[in-house]
């Protein structure tokens, strides 16, 4: 294990040490360690290396969207691209 | 289905078209899976056709974009995770798998549309809402349509079948 220096507001703390008197965590590290875990599962995108925003293009009208779709569909089935992601 | 209201030239189109938009004015109510957005990105993606200048991910993401700005229609979550084995510190599987894994004992398909069946099945207990169709323009998924309607217990229907079963 290695050892971490955090400063943290005291009433954090306090908050922490309450729930280890009230016997939540056998002690003040398992806390920290508990509510560190969970928060980072939690919150998984902090893994992903990517921002959502990132996952996603411009903003575009149905109108620009069946537009864009008569160019990029055009002579293609859908059904038969997404059938072909699904190994047909 | 949502790729087949932007592809004019596509059978279901229409009857796509019909769907989602009685969806977004509250006439029906839809749930699809997460999956549905990594399927919409990667068609777009991989289709030949002309990007217009734009990048062909940029375009990918603007369907996804769309499709996840939809009015009224929810996304299946995974699910919480659950162990397989009963033991503690077990391997844990999201409800969707697990739902996949009881699929699978009665319908010969594909991992993907298993997952597909699965997200409807986990929507059903998740959102605790019975599903009165299962819709898809996928043969593959139409092809089994006495298991599914055995597991779901609602019929698998193209668009066109819907449009004309709810009178939309």
């Amino acid at each position: 294990m290695i050892t971490v220096t955090a400063r943290l507001p005291d009433e954090l703390v306090r908050r922490v040490d309450a729930a280890v008197k009230r016997g939540a965590f056998p002690s003040r590290s398992e806390a920290f360690r508990t509510i560190l875990e969970g928060y980072l599962v939690e919150h998984p995108e902090l893994f992903l290396d990517a921002d959502p925003d990132d996952l996603m293009g411009s903003d575009l009208s149905d109108r620009e969207l069946e537009k864009l779709g008569a160019k990029i569909f055009s002579g293609a089935k859908v059904a038969r691209l997404v059938g072909e992601g699904r190994g047909r | 289905m949502f790729l087949a209201r932007y592809a004019s030239e596509e059978k279901e189109h229409e009857s796509s078209k019909r769907l989602i938009q009685a969806t977004e004015e509250g006439r029906l109510k839809a749930v699809t899976s997460t999956l549905t957005l990594v399927e919409i990105a990667s068609s777009v993606r991989r289709t030949p056709g002309k990007f217009d200048g734009k990048t062909s991910s940029d375009v990918a993401g603007s369907f996804v974009r769309r499709a996840l700005s939809l009015r009224n229609l929810e996304y299946v979550p995974l699910g919480g995770e659950m162990s397989l084995d009963g033991r503690a510190g077990g391997t844990k599987v999201p409800l969707m798998f697990s739902a996949a894994l009881k699929a699978v004992k009665t319908l010969p398909l594909r991992t993907l549309d298993l997952l597909h069946i699965a997200s409807a099945y986990v929507a059903m207990r998740i959102l605790r809402d019975d599903l009165s169709y299962f819709t898809t323009l996928d043969e593959g998924i139409l092809g089994q349509g006495k298991p599914i309607r055995e597991f779901l217990s609602c019929p698998a229907v193209r668009p066109s079948e819907l449009v004309r079963l709810e009178g939309l």
